[in-house]
């Protein structure tokens, strides 16, 4: 299997936990308390578009306070992918998104990373837009012009979070083939894949619990 | 035998030549005239009792001496070396074990060994030694001698050869644990379907009709595919208090462990306990929480092990998490100040010795010394406080009380302790520094390199990020490995070496800036 390194970039408290709870255990806490440090998740994802493809994403959730900052190069530095979240309702919170987008283009080199700019928190302003305070053609430009992937998301209702890590782990596995691709040209030799992971354990009638 | 009593013999062979050919082999000690080499060494051996000392030099003496010894008299071929003996001394002569004084009624006997005097109750070993007061285990003859020198003969108290068995232990108390784990796991895992299910079932026939009948029905399916059932006719007796089962004693099933247990009320093995009652004493397991799970009836029946087993962990780490009683709070903080003035006494221990050498008033280490004084008169005041404060709790009951006076006594006697220091530092800035004391309040920064102290703060916060993340690190990979995840272990391995990395490089910059 694959795996592919994650990491979660944003202001505090837009959601960057939420989003991972929401992709990773399907589950939505009101009252998540704020991220120390880094979290890491894993999870594995079966590809939709390319057939029997199945992809592990190994994730890093870091903590949005600035007293944290110091430790996302540590995550960012050698990471396929980077969600960059911002809060729908806070205008302030897209402006710092952008200044991380800024330094991952800056520190890593964007051809080795996929970037995707999520905005959340959708579902506060479905019922009235009054909320809304980011409008969401402004960040899509502003996602084309990056070059970076682009959803606006609730991680409260679950709505585009699974699309989002469709559509990004598609995206690292196409690069990871093409590179594959080029390299198995180079070296006819495959390397083999061995399945070190044990199968799930919840089966009463399996030996070994 | 006889082949260790050749070797000295030939020994003697090679070292004497050059002495019996200067004297044309004539016995160093008796001067009698041998034919060869071979003659002369079994006459010494013979005569003068030397099977194997070749320090001919010294055999005149020990020759000399022989003639006015009583043991040499009794036995005329052994003569044993004394000169390392201890002369006795009448008025000072004291055992050298007991150190009494001896005298006529004492006895004074020398180790024959090491040559001290003891009394005659420390030397009542016998050992085998040459004639130069060696062991000598197989030609040797048996002498006096001290405890000491018995017990230090080569052999005497070997130990024989040892294996060092502890990693092994390690190795089997570690899958030991792991077995523990693995079938609490197990356990946690099955309680949790099992509650999930009944907790399902009971939502979806909430309000119906039939739910009173068709709930017991369903449950009692969930339970069998949960844990395979031991066979009825598996057990003759209670797997717990293994009492026999009878007509009054029936057979149940534990429905976590699938083993047969008792009912009995006496040693209570099993209990039908209200599935509300489980779910809420199995707080740290990830129920689903269904929305009211007060009115649900069902009861399932558990094995006391399984009890036991499931929620002993969750109840140590609630009862860990309340908060200590007032007199235990006021004593931790107690505690936490005494080390910081044991710590600063000792620091005071220095500062004398500093004042002493140089005689001219420094003023930085005056501004120093004022500081620290400052820094204890502060942490003694708060120590007095919180002594009063512990002082006006009221005890709940009688050992709470004791603990209390305790305290108590063990605070005064502390603070009584630890005051004089302080007496000497406020003599010392009185005596040193009359004048030039509060000059200069502001200390300049000492040395530190390069960083301004803005850089210094940003680079402790993130060494504090930093170890704090190693932490968190830490407590990731072993849960991991707890739940066998060892992908997941292996990332998080590989981050804490980035962070180790990370952190040496930061405390190499901090340098002497760095957290003491």
């Amino acid at each position: 299997m694959l795996q592919f390194k994650l990491v979660l970039l944003g202001d505090s408290s837009v959601g960057k936990s939420s989003i991972v709870h929401r992709f990773v255990k399907d589950s939505f806490d009101e009252f998540r308390e704020s991220t120390i440090g880094a979290a890491f998740l894993s999870q594995t994802l079966k590809l939709e578009k390319h057939e029997d493809v199945t992809i592990k994403f190994e994730i890093w959730d870091t903590a949005g306070q600035e007293r944290y900052k110091s430790l996302a190069p540590m995550y960012y530095r050698n990471a396929n992918a980077a969600l960059v979240v911002y809060d729908v309702t806070q205008p302030g919170s897209l402006v710092k998104a952008q200044s991380w987008v800024d330094e991952l283009k800056h520190k890593v080199g964007d051809q080795d990373l996929v970037i995707c700019l999520v905005g959340n928190k959708l579902d506060l302003c479905e019922d009235n837009d009054t909320v809304r305070q980011v409008d969401m053609g402004d960040a899509q430009i502003y996602a084309q012009e990056q070059k970076l992937l682009f959803h606006e998301v609730s991680a409260k209702t679950g709505a585009g979070v699974a699309q989002i890590f469709q559509e990004i782990g598609e995206k690292v596995y196409e690069r990871k083939a093409t590179e594959s691709a080029a390299s198995t040209a180079h070296q006819s030799r495959k390397p083999l894949n061995v399945e070190l992971q044990r199968p799930s354990t919840n089966d009463s009638t399996s030996c070994c619990v | 035998m006889d082949v260790a009593h050749q070797n000295p013999a030939s020994n003697n062979s090679s070292g004497a030549p050059g002495l019996t050919r200067s004297k044309e082999l004539a016995c160093p000690v008796c001067n009698e005239k041998t034919i060869d080499l071979l003659q002369l060494n079994s006459h010494l051996d013979r005569a003068h009792g030397f099977a194997e000392e070749p320090a001919s030099n010294e055999m005149p003496q020990e020759n000399t001496k022989r003639k006015n010894t009583s043991l040499a008299a009794k036995s005329s071929k052994f003569a044993l070396n004394r000169s390392h003996w201890v002369e006795p001394d009448p008025d000072y002569s004291r055992c050298h074990k007991c150190y009494t004084r001896l005298n006529r009624s004492t006895g004074h006997i020398n180790c024959r060994k090491c040559g001290e005097l003891f009394c005659i109750r420390h030397c009542q070993n016998v050992i085998k030694l040459n004639a130069n007061a060696k062991y000598d285990p197989i030609t040797g003859k048996w002498c006096r001698c001290c405890q000491q020198c018995a017990h230090d003969k080569p052999g005497c108290r070997d130990f024989g050869s040892f294996r060092n068995r502890t990693t092994e232990f390690h190795r089997l108390r570690n899958s030991r644990t792991e077995d523990r784990q693995l079938q609490l796991l197990q356990l946690e895992n099955r309680f949790v379907r099992l509650m999930n299910g009944i907790l399902r079932i009971n939502a979806r026939h909430q309000g119906l009709m039939l739910a009173s009948f068709r709930i017991p029905m369903e449950v009692a399916q969930l339970e069998r595919t949960v844990v395979p059932w031991t066979p009825d006719n598996f057990a003759t007796a209670c797997n717990l208090c293994k009492k026999h089962f009878g007509l009054t004693l029936r057979k149940h099933h534990c429905r976590l462990c699938g083993k047969i247990v008792c009912d009995s009320a006496e040693t209570g093995c099993s209990n039908n306990i209200p599935v509300t009652n489980l779910v809420n004493a199995a707080f740290n397991l990830p129920i689903t929480k269904l929305a009211d799970a007060s009115d649900i009836e069902t009861s399932i029946r558990v094995c006391s092990s399984c009890v036991q087993s499931l929620f002993k962990k969750g109840k140590f780490e609630k009862e860990m998490a309340m908060p200590l009683s007032m007199l235990f709070q006021l004593y931790e903080r107690m505690s936490s100040i005494s080390s910081v003035i044991i710590s600063a006494v000792a620091n005071l221990g220095e500062a004398p010795v500093n004042g002493a050498r140089s005689n001219a008033p420094d003023v930085s280490e005056v501004v120093e010394l004022t500081k620290k004084r400052r820094k204890m008169v502060d942490s003694f005041s708060t120590y007095d406080r919180l002594t009063k404060q512990l002082l006006k709790l009221n005890p709940r009951n009688a050992s709470e009380s004791r603990i209390q006076t305790a305290i108590i006594t063990r605070a005064s006697s502390f603070i009584q302790e630890n005051m004089l220091p302080l007496g000497h530092l406020t003599a010392k800035l009185t005596s040193q520094s009359p004048s030039s004391r509060p000059s200069q309040e502001s200390f300049p920064d000492s040395d530190n390199k390069n960083l301004s102290i803005k850089e210094i703060k940003d680079y402790r916060t993130q060494l504090m990020v930093i170890k704090e993340q190693r932490f968190l690190v830490e407590d990731m990979i072993a849960t991991a490995t707890k739940h066998r995840k060892f992908d997941e272990a292996s990332v998080l391995n590989k981050n804490l070496e980035e962070l180790d990395l990370q952190l040496n490089g930061l405390t190499n910059l901090l340098g002497g800036e760095g957290f003491a």
